[in-house]
């Protein structure tokens, strides 16, 4: 293995983790806005 | 997802992959720097995108300045956030080149200072969209910031441009002495145009979630004016 080989990867490592854990939030934050919206349209129409 | 985003996602993601066999297995080492310049492939990508992401801040910014149209203040801040995300690691993989390169994490250059300066100015972008509860003013008073903090943009770049720097010589646009072989430029340009394809489907997934996050906002103040 050449040297500094773990340091590069670990660098690629922390770019592909930090962009996928931020794809993964926005996903789970518009899942849960898509959850509320549709709470909020339902108890709109009850009421 | 929609499947304009997954053709986007899937592209992005084989640019990755050929990135990376291209930076683990392909290139052959620079002279002078070893393993470690190839750091450089996902670092540069990161400051790209991150200019990007502030330039179309301060273009939508505009645009809603003249417009008042809402939908282009949450393109400006999906920018903002996510030119936020992106220089963070910029600001990561920046130093963690100095440290094996120059011995230390950290130097007040003007490259990385003025870096530092351009994320702290977008940052508080995002703090000042969190602070102001009234819509309209909130939005004015962030396009009016997101467009003189894009001044930061060409003070970043030409920095190490027009003084003195400890941070490495532009390499690309950078006078007669710069360039890349063409190799390198090829590998370079793949990184480009993953973390910029992967900025395009962040930027929709962000503006699709500002605009669901608005929904509920006019709706809880239906409901107030109802109850009242």
């Amino acid at each position: 293995m050449p040297d500094h080989f773990w340091w590069v990867f670990a660098v690629y490592g922390v770019v592909w983790v930090a962009i996928i854990l931020y794809l993964a939030r926005l996903s789970a934050r518009q899942a849960e806005a898509e959850r509320q919206l549709e709470i909020l349209r339902s108890e709109r129409n009850g009421a | 997802m929609r499947s304009t985003d997954r053709i986007l996602l899937t592209l992005s993601a084989a640019a990755m992959l050929a990135l990376c066999y291209l930076v683990f297995l392909y290139i052959p080492l620079e002279k002078t720097q070893g393993y470690i310049q190839k750091i450089f492939y996902i670092h540069v990508p990161c400051a790209w995108v991150g200019f990007v992401a502030f330039t179309v801040t301060a273009i939508m910014g505009g645009r809603y300045l003249a417009t008042r149209d809402p939908d282009h203040d949450r393109w400006a801040a999906a920018s903002a956030e996510i030119g936020i995300v992106f220089t963070t690691l910029v600001l990561i993989t920046g130093p963690m080149w100095a440290r094996p390169v120059w011995g230390i994490w950290w130097t007040w250059d003007i490259r990385l200072t003025s870096t530092l300066v351009l994320w702290l100015i977008y940052l508080a972008y995002l703090i000042l969209r969190q602070t102001v509860a009234e819509r309209d003013r909130r939005s004015v008073l962030a396009a009016v910031t997101g467009i003189i903090g894009w001044l930061g943009v060409p003070i970043v770049y030409l920095g190490n441009r027009v003084r003195a720097s400890q941070h490495p010589a532009p390499v690309v646009g950078g006078g007669e002495d710069s360039g890349l072989a063409p190799i390198f430029l090829a590998t370079l340009l793949v990184g480009v145009f993953s973390l910029t394809v992967f900025y395009i489907v962040l930027l929709r997934a962000r503006v699709r979630g500002a605009r669901l996050e608005d929904a509920i906002e006019e709706l809880q103040i239906a409901e107030g004016r109802d109850h009242a």
